[in-house]
Protein backbone atom coordinates (compact mmCIF):
# COMPACT_ATOMS: atom_id res chain seq x y z
CA UNK A 1 0.00 0.00 0.00
CA UNK A 2 2.62 2.52 -1.00
CA UNK A 3 1.05 5.91 -2.07
CA UNK A 4 2.06 9.50 -2.64
CA UNK A 5 -0.21 11.92 -1.92
CA UNK A 6 0.15 15.59 -2.78
CA UNK A 7 -2.43 17.40 -0.68
CA UNK A 8 -3.62 21.23 -0.40
CA UNK A 9 -2.94 23.72 -3.51
CA UNK A 10 0.46 24.93 -3.35
CA UNK A 11 1.24 28.14 -1.47
CA UNK A 12 4.27 30.33 -0.34
CA UNK A 13 3.98 29.81 2.99
CA UNK A 14 7.05 29.68 5.42
CA UNK A 15 5.36 30.23 8.61
CA UNK A 16 7.40 29.78 11.92
CA UNK A 17 10.70 28.54 9.82
CA UNK A 18 9.04 25.21 8.12
CA UNK A 19 9.91 24.23 5.23
CA UNK A 20 7.74 25.54 2.50
CA UNK A 21 6.82 22.25 1.61
CA UNK A 22 6.62 19.81 4.08
CA UNK A 23 7.75 15.99 2.74
CA UNK A 24 6.53 13.62 5.11
CA UNK A 25 6.99 9.88 5.42
CA UNK A 26 4.35 8.11 7.06
CA UNK A 27 5.21 4.45 8.01
CA UNK A 28 2.46 3.00 9.09
CA UNK A 29 0.66 -0.56 8.03
CA UNK A 30 -3.11 -0.36 9.11
CA UNK A 31 -5.08 1.54 6.19
CA UNK A 32 -7.59 3.13 8.10
CA UNK A 33 -5.02 4.69 10.48
CA UNK A 34 -2.26 5.83 7.38
CA UNK A 35 -5.95 6.91 5.79
CA UNK A 36 -6.85 8.85 9.27
CA UNK A 37 -3.52 10.57 9.18
CA UNK A 38 -3.45 11.44 5.91
CA UNK A 39 -6.76 12.96 5.71
CA UNK A 40 -5.58 15.42 8.93
CA UNK A 41 -2.60 16.02 7.54
CA UNK A 42 -3.81 17.62 4.41
CA UNK A 43 -6.16 19.11 6.62
CA UNK A 44 -3.13 21.79 6.59
CA UNK A 45 -5.12 25.37 7.08
CA UNK A 46 -1.62 27.13 6.28
CA UNK A 47 -2.26 26.35 2.44
CA UNK A 48 1.36 24.77 2.77
CA UNK A 49 1.93 21.95 0.09
CA UNK A 50 2.28 18.64 1.77
CA UNK A 51 3.81 15.34 0.42
CA UNK A 52 3.27 12.58 1.95
CA UNK A 53 4.86 9.01 1.07
CA UNK A 54 3.74 5.98 2.89
CA UNK A 55 4.92 2.40 3.34
CA UNK A 56 3.28 0.00 5.21
CA UNK A 57 6.61 -2.21 5.75
CA UNK A 58 9.72 -1.79 7.41
CA UNK A 59 12.10 -2.77 4.52
CA UNK A 60 9.62 -0.52 1.91
CA UNK A 61 10.25 2.92 4.75
CA UNK A 62 14.43 1.88 4.92
CA UNK A 63 14.31 1.69 0.84
CA UNK A 64 12.59 4.76 0.19
CA UNK A 65 15.08 6.53 2.90
CA UNK A 66 18.32 4.92 1.78
CA UNK A 67 17.32 5.84 -1.98
CA UNK A 68 17.12 9.30 -1.21
CA UNK A 69 17.80 10.56 2.74
CA UNK A 70 17.38 13.90 2.16
CA UNK A 71 13.98 14.20 0.39
CA UNK A 72 11.74 14.07 3.73
CA UNK A 73 11.62 16.44 6.66
CA UNK A 74 9.80 14.47 9.22
CA UNK A 75 9.01 10.57 9.66
CA UNK A 76 5.57 9.43 11.80
CA UNK A 77 6.20 5.92 12.87
CA UNK A 78 3.77 3.04 13.91
CA UNK A 79 6.11 0.54 15.89
CA UNK A 80 4.23 -2.40 15.04
CA UNK A 81 4.89 -3.37 11.27
CA UNK A 82 4.57 -6.90 9.73
CA UNK A 83 8.57 -7.26 9.32
CA UNK A 84 8.95 -5.31 12.57
CA UNK A 85 7.92 -5.06 16.19
CA UNK A 86 8.39 -2.41 19.25
CA UNK A 87 11.47 0.25 19.79
CA UNK A 88 13.90 -2.03 17.12
CA UNK A 89 11.49 -0.43 14.59
CA UNK A 90 12.43 3.05 15.87
CA UNK A 91 16.03 2.05 15.81
CA UNK A 92 16.22 0.96 12.47
CA UNK A 93 15.07 3.91 11.06
CA UNK A 94 16.60 6.00 13.29
CA UNK A 95 19.85 4.46 11.77
CA UNK A 96 18.97 4.95 8.51
CA UNK A 97 18.71 8.67 9.21
CA UNK A 98 19.71 9.75 12.24
CA UNK A 99 19.33 13.35 10.95
CA UNK A 100 15.44 13.04 10.81
CA UNK A 101 12.77 13.82 13.25
CA UNK A 102 10.90 11.13 14.27
CA UNK A 103 7.45 10.88 15.71
CA UNK A 104 6.31 7.79 16.96
CA UNK A 105 2.47 6.88 16.33
CA UNK A 106 0.96 4.36 18.75
CA UNK A 107 -2.47 3.20 19.35
CA UNK A 108 -1.59 2.18 23.42
CA UNK A 109 -0.95 4.45 26.03
CA UNK A 110 2.66 3.56 27.63
CA UNK A 111 4.89 6.08 29.32
CA UNK A 112 7.20 4.02 29.65
CA UNK A 113 8.16 3.06 26.22
CA UNK A 114 7.69 6.94 25.83
CA UNK A 115 10.00 7.85 27.70
CA UNK A 116 12.44 4.97 26.25
CA UNK A 117 11.68 6.11 22.86
CA UNK A 118 12.45 10.07 23.43
CA UNK A 119 15.72 8.89 25.43
CA UNK A 120 16.78 7.36 21.77
CA UNK A 121 15.76 10.29 19.67
CA UNK A 122 12.56 10.40 18.91
CA UNK A 123 11.22 13.80 19.16
CA UNK A 124 7.52 12.82 20.01
CA UNK A 125 5.06 9.83 21.26
CA UNK A 126 1.71 10.22 19.95
CA UNK A 127 -1.37 8.52 20.48
CA UNK A 128 -3.03 7.79 17.38
CA UNK A 129 -6.85 7.59 19.11
CA UNK A 130 -5.96 11.18 20.30
CA UNK A 131 -5.05 12.34 17.52
CA UNK A 132 -6.30 15.78 15.71
CA UNK A 133 -5.39 17.73 12.79
CA UNK A 134 -3.73 21.25 15.59
CA UNK A 135 -2.08 18.75 17.72
CA UNK A 136 -0.53 16.47 14.53
CA UNK A 137 0.70 20.17 12.83
CA UNK A 138 2.14 21.44 16.26
CA UNK A 139 3.71 18.21 17.21
CA UNK A 140 5.42 18.29 13.22
CA UNK A 141 6.68 21.46 13.38
CA UNK A 142 8.41 21.55 16.72
CA UNK A 143 9.74 17.88 15.88
CA UNK A 144 11.15 19.71 12.55
CA UNK A 145 12.38 22.55 14.98
CA UNK A 146 13.74 20.36 17.54
CA UNK A 147 15.71 17.96 15.57
CA UNK A 148 17.19 21.13 13.37
CA UNK A 149 18.30 22.90 16.83
CA UNK A 150 19.71 19.40 18.06
CA UNK A 151 21.51 19.03 14.77
CA UNK A 152 22.86 22.10 15.03
CA UNK A 153 23.98 21.89 18.67
CA UNK A 154 25.93 18.38 17.62
CA UNK A 155 27.65 20.29 14.91
CA UNK A 156 28.82 23.30 16.97
CA UNK A 157 29.72 20.79 19.63
CA UNK A 158 31.95 19.03 17.21
CA UNK A 159 33.29 22.50 15.80
CA UNK A 160 34.01 23.00 19.73
CA UNK A 161 35.79 20.08 20.42
CA UNK A 162 37.85 20.27 17.02
CA UNK A 163 38.94 23.39 18.27
CA UNK A 164 39.33 22.16 21.51
CA UNK A 165 42.18 19.56 20.17
CA UNK A 166 43.45 22.16 18.39
CA UNK A 167 44.04 24.43 21.12
CA UNK A 168 45.78 21.59 23.37
CA UNK A 169 47.91 20.98 20.36
CA UNK A 170 49.20 24.28 19.57
CA UNK A 171 49.53 24.54 24.09
CA UNK A 172 51.49 21.52 23.79
CA UNK A 173 53.53 23.18 21.34
CA UNK A 174 54.17 26.00 22.47
CA UNK A 175 55.36 24.67 25.90
CA UNK A 176 57.42 22.79 23.83
CA UNK A 177 58.71 25.31 22.29
CA UNK A 178 59.23 26.95 25.72
CA UNK A 179 60.60 23.94 27.11
CA UNK A 180 63.31 24.15 24.37
CA UNK A 181 63.98 28.13 24.98
CA UNK A 182 64.63 27.02 28.57
CA UNK A 183 66.65 24.38 28.14
CA UNK A 184 68.74 27.03 25.55
CA UNK A 185 69.16 28.92 27.91
CA UNK A 186 70.17 26.70 31.18
CA UNK A 187 72.64 24.94 28.46
CA UNK A 188 74.59 28.05 27.44
CA UNK A 189 74.09 29.14 31.01
CA UNK A 190 75.94 25.67 31.61
CA UNK A 191 78.27 25.92 28.81
CA UNK A 192 79.73 29.01 29.58
CA UNK A 193 79.95 27.88 33.11
CA UNK A 194 81.72 24.68 32.70
CA UNK A 195 84.12 25.89 29.51
CA UNK A 196 85.55 28.54 31.25
CA UNK A 197 86.91 26.08 34.09
CA UNK A 198 87.64 23.20 31.29
CA UNK A 199 89.75 25.82 29.63
CA UNK A 200 92.19 25.87 32.88
CA UNK A 201 92.37 22.58 33.42
CA UNK A 202 92.99 22.62 30.01
CA UNK A 203 95.81 24.83 29.92
CA UNK A 204 97.09 23.21 33.68
CA UNK A 205 97.19 19.64 32.26
CA UNK A 206 98.69 21.17 29.11
CA UNK A 207 101.22 23.03 31.02
CA UNK A 208 102.16 20.24 32.96
CA UNK A 209 102.37 17.59 30.13
CA UNK A 210 105.15 20.12 29.02
CA UNK A 211 107.12 19.67 31.79
CA UNK A 212 106.53 15.92 32.58
CA UNK A 213 109.20 13.86 34.54
CA UNK A 214 110.21 11.11 31.98
CA UNK A 215 110.73 9.24 33.90
CA UNK A 216 107.63 8.38 35.90
CA UNK A 217 105.78 6.78 32.87
CA UNK A 218 102.32 6.75 34.64
CA UNK A 219 102.51 10.54 35.69
CA UNK A 220 102.16 11.25 30.81
CA UNK A 221 99.34 8.33 31.18
CA UNK A 222 97.44 9.90 33.98
CA UNK A 223 97.90 13.64 32.00
CA UNK A 224 97.13 11.89 29.18
CA UNK A 225 93.64 10.14 30.65
CA UNK A 226 92.99 13.88 32.13
CA UNK A 227 93.53 15.60 28.38
CA UNK A 228 90.97 13.59 26.90
CA UNK A 229 88.41 13.56 29.93
CA UNK A 230 88.13 17.64 29.06
CA UNK A 231 87.77 16.85 25.31
CA UNK A 232 85.35 14.59 26.29
CA UNK A 233 83.58 16.83 28.91
CA UNK A 234 83.86 19.40 26.42
CA UNK A 235 82.22 17.92 23.66
CA UNK A 236 78.95 17.21 25.59
CA UNK A 237 78.88 20.38 26.35
CA UNK A 238 78.86 21.71 22.67
CA UNK A 239 76.52 19.36 21.66
CA UNK A 240 73.83 20.44 24.57
CA UNK A 241 74.31 23.67 23.18
CA UNK A 242 74.01 22.70 19.20
CA UNK A 243 71.05 20.25 20.09
CA UNK A 244 69.16 23.81 22.05
CA UNK A 245 70.37 26.23 19.65
CA UNK A 246 69.86 24.82 16.19
CA UNK A 247 66.31 26.60 16.42
CA UNK A 248 66.39 28.74 13.17
CA UNK A 249 67.76 28.46 10.15
CA UNK A 250 69.78 30.81 7.49
CA UNK A 251 68.34 29.78 4.59
CA UNK A 252 70.06 30.09 1.34
CA UNK A 253 69.65 28.46 -2.29
CA UNK A 254 72.67 26.28 -2.46
CA UNK A 255 73.81 22.65 -4.41
CA UNK A 256 73.95 19.60 -2.46
CA UNK A 257 76.53 18.07 -4.83
CA UNK A 258 78.43 21.12 -3.95
CA UNK A 259 78.23 20.88 -0.35
CA UNK A 260 78.81 17.10 -0.22
CA UNK A 261 81.89 17.37 -1.87
CA UNK A 262 83.35 20.05 0.12
CA UNK A 263 82.37 18.05 2.86
CA UNK A 264 84.36 14.81 1.88
CA UNK A 265 87.17 17.08 1.04
CA UNK A 266 86.81 17.65 5.38
CA UNK A 267 87.52 14.31 6.25
CA UNK A 268 89.84 13.29 3.50
CA UNK A 269 92.63 12.81 6.19
CA UNK A 270 90.43 10.34 8.68
CA UNK A 271 89.20 8.72 5.12
CA UNK A 272 93.47 8.08 3.61
CA UNK A 273 94.20 6.92 7.55
CA UNK A 274 91.90 4.46 8.04
CA UNK A 275 92.07 3.17 4.38
CA UNK A 276 88.89 4.02 3.44
CA UNK A 277 87.47 3.23 -0.08
CA UNK A 278 85.30 6.37 -1.37
CA UNK A 279 82.83 5.71 -4.11
CA UNK A 280 81.29 8.78 -4.99
CA UNK A 281 77.86 9.44 -7.74
CA UNK A 282 77.13 12.66 -7.73
CA UNK A 283 73.81 13.51 -9.78
CA UNK A 284 74.28 16.40 -12.76
CA UNK A 285 71.89 19.17 -12.83
CA UNK A 286 71.04 17.95 -9.33
CA UNK A 287 68.04 20.84 -8.34
CA UNK A 288 69.02 22.97 -5.90
CA UNK A 289 67.87 23.10 -2.29
CA UNK A 290 67.05 25.80 0.89
CA UNK A 291 69.55 24.78 2.68
CA UNK A 292 71.57 26.63 5.93
CA UNK A 293 75.42 25.59 4.62
CA UNK A 294 76.95 25.94 7.70
CA UNK A 295 74.43 23.37 9.93
CA UNK A 296 74.35 21.11 6.46
CA UNK A 297 77.60 20.98 6.54
CA UNK A 298 77.74 19.92 10.49
CA UNK A 299 74.92 17.09 9.20
CA UNK A 300 77.26 15.74 6.66
CA UNK A 301 80.37 15.71 8.35
CA UNK A 302 78.18 14.27 11.43
CA UNK A 303 77.33 11.16 9.44
CA UNK A 304 79.96 10.90 7.33
CA UNK A 305 82.36 10.26 10.43
CA UNK A 306 79.81 7.98 11.96
CA UNK A 307 80.49 6.12 8.50
CA UNK A 308 83.85 6.15 8.95
CA UNK A 309 84.15 5.53 12.47
CA UNK A 310 82.15 2.43 11.68
CA UNK A 311 85.21 1.20 9.57
CA UNK A 312 88.09 1.17 11.79
CA UNK A 313 89.68 -1.37 9.82
CA UNK A 314 88.72 0.09 6.43
CA UNK A 315 85.69 -0.36 4.35
CA UNK A 316 83.67 1.33 1.16
CA UNK A 317 82.19 4.34 1.74
CA UNK A 318 79.41 5.45 -0.59
CA UNK A 319 77.79 8.77 -1.31
CA UNK A 320 75.33 9.82 -3.98
CA UNK A 321 72.82 12.55 -4.55
CA UNK A 322 69.84 11.70 -6.77
CA UNK A 323 66.72 13.74 -7.82
CA UNK A 324 63.14 12.55 -8.03
CA UNK A 325 59.84 12.84 -7.12
CA UNK A 326 58.62 11.35 -3.54
CA UNK A 327 56.91 8.17 -3.34
CA UNK A 328 54.24 7.39 -0.39
CA UNK A 329 56.33 4.19 1.03
CA UNK A 330 59.19 6.24 0.84
CA UNK A 331 57.89 8.28 3.72
CA UNK A 332 57.69 5.51 6.33
CA UNK A 333 60.61 3.38 5.64
CA UNK A 334 63.27 2.99 8.65
CA UNK A 335 63.67 4.84 11.58
CA UNK A 336 62.03 8.03 10.07
CA UNK A 337 61.69 11.47 11.61
CA UNK A 338 58.27 13.55 11.56
CA UNK A 339 56.80 13.49 8.24
CA UNK A 340 57.31 16.97 6.67
CA UNK A 341 56.89 16.06 2.89
CA UNK A 342 54.06 15.18 0.93
CA UNK A 343 54.23 12.12 -1.81
CA UNK A 344 54.57 14.15 -5.56
CA UNK A 345 56.82 16.38 -4.17
CA UNK A 346 60.29 17.06 -5.93
CA UNK A 347 63.32 15.86 -3.61
CA UNK A 348 66.59 15.29 -3.81
CA UNK A 349 68.05 12.03 -2.04
CA UNK A 350 71.44 11.95 -0.48
CA UNK A 351 72.90 8.71 0.57
CA UNK A 352 75.90 7.94 2.79
CA UNK A 353 76.75 4.13 2.94
CA UNK A 354 79.08 2.28 5.02
CA UNK A 355 80.46 -1.26 5.23
CA UNK A 356 80.40 -1.26 8.62
CA UNK A 357 79.24 -3.34 11.39
CA UNK A 358 75.62 -1.59 11.32
CA UNK A 359 72.89 -1.19 14.16
CA UNK A 360 71.87 -3.76 16.12
CA UNK A 361 68.00 -4.05 15.39
CA UNK A 362 67.09 -3.44 18.46
CA UNK A 363 68.66 -0.44 18.63
CA UNK A 364 67.77 1.06 15.55
CA UNK A 365 64.70 2.96 17.01
CA UNK A 366 66.68 4.57 19.17
CA UNK A 367 69.14 5.81 17.31
CA UNK A 368 68.17 9.27 17.09
CA UNK A 369 67.67 9.55 20.81
CA UNK A 370 69.83 12.07 22.59
CA UNK A 371 72.71 10.43 24.88
CA UNK A 372 71.94 7.25 22.90
CA UNK A 373 75.23 5.77 21.45
CA UNK A 374 76.47 3.04 19.94
CA UNK A 375 79.98 3.91 20.37
CA UNK A 376 82.05 2.94 23.13
CA UNK A 377 81.86 4.95 26.90
CA UNK A 378 84.06 7.86 26.13
CA UNK A 379 83.41 7.69 22.49
CA UNK A 380 80.40 9.46 20.81
CA UNK A 381 78.29 12.10 23.04
CA UNK A 382 75.12 10.78 21.93
CA UNK A 383 74.05 14.08 20.80
CA UNK A 384 75.36 13.51 16.99
CA UNK A 385 72.35 12.61 15.11
CA UNK A 386 70.08 14.20 17.78
CA UNK A 387 71.29 16.73 16.46
CA UNK A 388 71.18 15.87 12.72
CA UNK A 389 67.94 15.01 13.01
CA UNK A 390 66.86 18.00 14.24
CA UNK A 391 68.67 20.34 11.72
CA UNK A 392 66.76 18.22 8.70
CA UNK A 393 63.27 18.53 10.55
CA UNK A 394 64.22 22.30 11.08
CA UNK A 395 64.55 21.97 6.59
CA UNK A 396 61.52 20.04 6.94
CA UNK A 397 63.42 17.53 5.48
CA UNK A 398 63.04 13.82 6.21
CA UNK A 399 66.44 11.38 7.46
CA UNK A 400 66.34 7.70 8.04
CA UNK A 401 68.97 5.71 9.00
CA UNK A 402 68.57 1.51 8.38
CA UNK A 403 71.02 -1.63 8.03
CA UNK A 404 71.82 -2.45 4.46
CA UNK A 405 71.65 -6.36 3.27
CA UNK A 406 74.67 -6.86 2.20
CA UNK A 407 76.13 -5.17 5.48
CA UNK A 408 76.70 -1.58 7.46
CA UNK A 409 74.60 1.32 7.33
CA UNK A 410 72.23 3.60 4.96
CA UNK A 411 71.74 7.02 6.17
CA UNK A 412 69.18 9.04 3.42
CA UNK A 413 68.45 12.56 3.53
CA UNK A 414 65.63 13.47 1.46
CA UNK A 415 64.94 17.57 1.29
CA UNK A 416 62.66 19.32 -1.13
CA UNK A 417 64.07 20.79 -4.17
CA UNK A 418 63.69 24.40 -4.37
CA UNK A 419 60.61 25.46 -7.09
CA UNK A 420 62.34 27.53 -9.03
CA UNK A 421 65.68 27.57 -10.44
CA UNK A 422 68.33 30.70 -9.31
CA UNK A 423 67.71 32.50 -12.34
CA UNK A 424 64.03 32.67 -12.30
CA UNK A 425 63.67 33.28 -8.29
CA UNK A 426 64.63 37.02 -8.31
CA UNK A 427 61.25 37.73 -10.68
CA UNK B 1 110.61 38.35 23.78
CA UNK B 2 107.08 39.43 22.67
CA UNK B 3 105.09 41.40 25.15
CA UNK B 4 101.25 40.39 25.57
CA UNK B 5 98.57 41.51 27.10
CA UNK B 6 95.91 39.14 28.41
CA UNK B 7 92.17 40.17 29.46
CA UNK B 8 90.26 37.67 30.96
CA UNK B 9 87.82 38.41 34.30
CA UNK B 10 88.67 35.07 35.45
CA UNK B 11 91.53 35.20 37.78
CA UNK B 12 92.54 32.12 37.98
CA UNK B 13 92.63 32.21 33.99
CA UNK B 14 95.23 34.76 33.63
CA UNK B 15 97.29 33.30 36.32
CA UNK B 16 97.50 30.02 34.86
CA UNK B 17 97.79 31.39 31.43
CA UNK B 18 100.78 33.31 32.62
CA UNK B 19 102.54 30.84 34.12
CA UNK B 20 101.84 28.82 30.59
CA UNK B 21 102.34 30.97 27.95
CA UNK B 22 105.26 32.68 30.02
CA UNK B 23 108.17 29.44 30.80
CA UNK B 24 109.07 29.31 27.42
CA UNK B 25 110.60 32.16 27.19
CA UNK B 26 109.11 33.95 24.26
CA UNK B 27 106.04 35.53 25.79
CA UNK B 28 106.18 38.44 28.20
CA UNK B 29 103.04 38.70 29.71
CA UNK B 30 100.63 41.47 31.52
CA UNK B 31 97.55 40.23 32.46
CA UNK B 32 93.88 42.61 33.29
CA UNK B 33 90.94 41.18 34.73
CA UNK B 34 88.81 44.27 33.77
CA UNK B 35 88.53 45.40 30.33
CA UNK B 36 88.02 49.13 31.54
CA UNK B 37 91.64 49.99 31.79
CA UNK B 38 92.74 48.10 29.14
CA UNK B 39 93.63 50.71 27.21
CA UNK B 40 95.28 52.77 29.62
CA UNK B 41 97.51 49.41 30.42
CA UNK B 42 98.05 48.97 26.39
CA UNK B 43 99.62 52.71 26.07
CA UNK B 44 101.62 52.13 28.88
CA UNK B 45 102.92 48.42 28.35
CA UNK B 46 103.13 48.82 24.69
CA UNK B 47 101.80 45.23 23.89
CA UNK B 48 103.20 43.55 20.57
CA UNK B 49 99.66 41.34 20.86
CA UNK B 50 96.68 41.42 22.44
CA UNK B 51 94.35 38.75 23.97
CA UNK B 52 90.90 39.33 25.13
CA UNK B 53 88.21 37.35 26.68
CA UNK B 54 84.71 38.04 25.09
CA UNK B 55 82.12 37.43 27.74
CA UNK B 56 82.90 40.10 30.37
CA UNK B 57 81.50 42.07 33.27
CA UNK B 58 82.01 45.57 32.94
CA UNK B 59 83.27 46.01 29.42
CA UNK B 60 83.02 43.19 26.98
CA UNK B 61 85.24 41.98 24.09
CA UNK B 62 83.66 43.31 21.21
CA UNK B 63 83.64 46.92 22.93
CA UNK B 64 87.54 46.43 23.99
CA UNK B 65 88.55 45.88 20.33
CA UNK B 66 85.92 48.43 18.57
CA UNK B 67 87.70 50.89 20.99
CA UNK B 68 91.25 49.93 20.36
CA UNK B 69 91.14 49.62 16.58
CA UNK B 70 89.57 53.81 16.81
CA UNK B 71 93.04 54.47 18.32
CA UNK B 72 95.50 55.76 16.25
CA UNK B 73 98.70 53.88 17.71
CA UNK B 74 96.89 50.94 19.28
CA UNK B 75 94.75 49.93 16.13
CA UNK B 76 98.18 48.52 14.98
CA UNK B 77 98.45 45.84 17.61
CA UNK B 78 97.04 42.62 16.69
CA UNK B 79 93.93 41.36 18.87
CA UNK B 80 93.15 37.61 19.43
CA UNK B 81 89.70 36.97 21.21
CA UNK B 82 88.29 34.05 22.89
CA UNK B 83 84.82 32.54 24.36
CA UNK B 84 83.88 29.52 25.95
CA UNK B 85 80.84 29.97 24.79
CA UNK B 86 80.88 31.76 20.78
CA UNK B 87 77.65 29.96 19.59
CA UNK B 88 75.43 31.73 22.03
CA UNK B 89 76.62 35.01 22.03
CA UNK B 90 76.19 34.91 18.53
CA UNK B 91 75.49 39.03 18.62
CA UNK B 92 79.06 39.71 20.37
CA UNK B 93 80.42 36.66 17.44
CA UNK B 94 78.71 38.63 14.28
CA UNK B 95 79.97 41.76 15.92
CA UNK B 96 83.60 40.93 16.94
CA UNK B 97 83.62 38.89 13.33
CA UNK B 98 83.21 42.43 11.61
CA UNK B 99 86.02 44.21 13.52
CA UNK B 100 89.70 43.54 12.50
CA UNK B 101 90.50 40.88 15.02
CA UNK B 102 93.36 38.62 14.05
CA UNK B 103 92.12 35.09 15.60
CA UNK B 104 88.78 33.76 17.44
CA UNK B 105 89.12 30.99 19.57
CA UNK B 106 87.20 29.00 21.54
CA UNK B 107 87.69 27.83 25.33
CA UNK B 108 89.00 25.26 26.15
CA UNK B 109 91.91 25.32 24.07
CA UNK B 110 95.28 23.87 24.06
CA UNK B 111 98.09 25.50 25.33
CA UNK B 112 100.13 24.67 21.97
CA UNK B 113 97.50 25.81 19.99
CA UNK B 114 97.31 29.22 22.12
CA UNK B 115 101.14 29.18 21.55
CA UNK B 116 100.66 28.49 17.68
CA UNK B 117 98.03 30.87 17.07
CA UNK B 118 99.35 33.70 18.91
CA UNK B 119 102.89 33.12 16.73
CA UNK B 120 100.82 33.63 14.30
CA UNK B 121 98.63 37.04 15.08
CA UNK B 122 102.72 37.88 15.80
CA UNK B 123 103.45 37.38 12.19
Amino acid sequence: MDSAVSATPPGTNARDDLPGELNILLIEDNVADARLAEHMLREEPDRMVVNIQTHATLSGAIEALSAEPDRFDVVLLDLSLPDSMGPETFQQIHQTAPKLPIIVLSGLTDEEMATHLVSMGAQDYMLKDGMEPATMRRSIRYAIERKASSEKLTKLNADLERKNEELKTMQLQLIQAEKMESIGRLAAGVAHEVKNPLAMIQLGVDYLMEGVDVNDPNLAKILGRMQNAVVRADAIICGLVDFSSARQLDLETGDINALAENSLLLVKHEVTKKSIQIDSSFESNLPLVKIDHAKMEQVLINLLMNAIQAMPEGGRLGISTVAKTLESHERDRGARTVDQLRTGDPVIVLRIDDSGCGIPPDKIDQIFDPFFTTKETGQGTGLGLTVVKKIIELHKGLISLENRPEGGCRTEIILKAAQQSPETEQV
Amino acid sequence: MKRVLLIDDEVDFTELAQVALERSGEFELRTLNDARNALDVAREFKPDLIVSDIVMPNKDGAELVRELKQDPVLKAIPVIVMSALLNENAIAYKEIGELDVAEILEKPIKLGQLRERMREALG
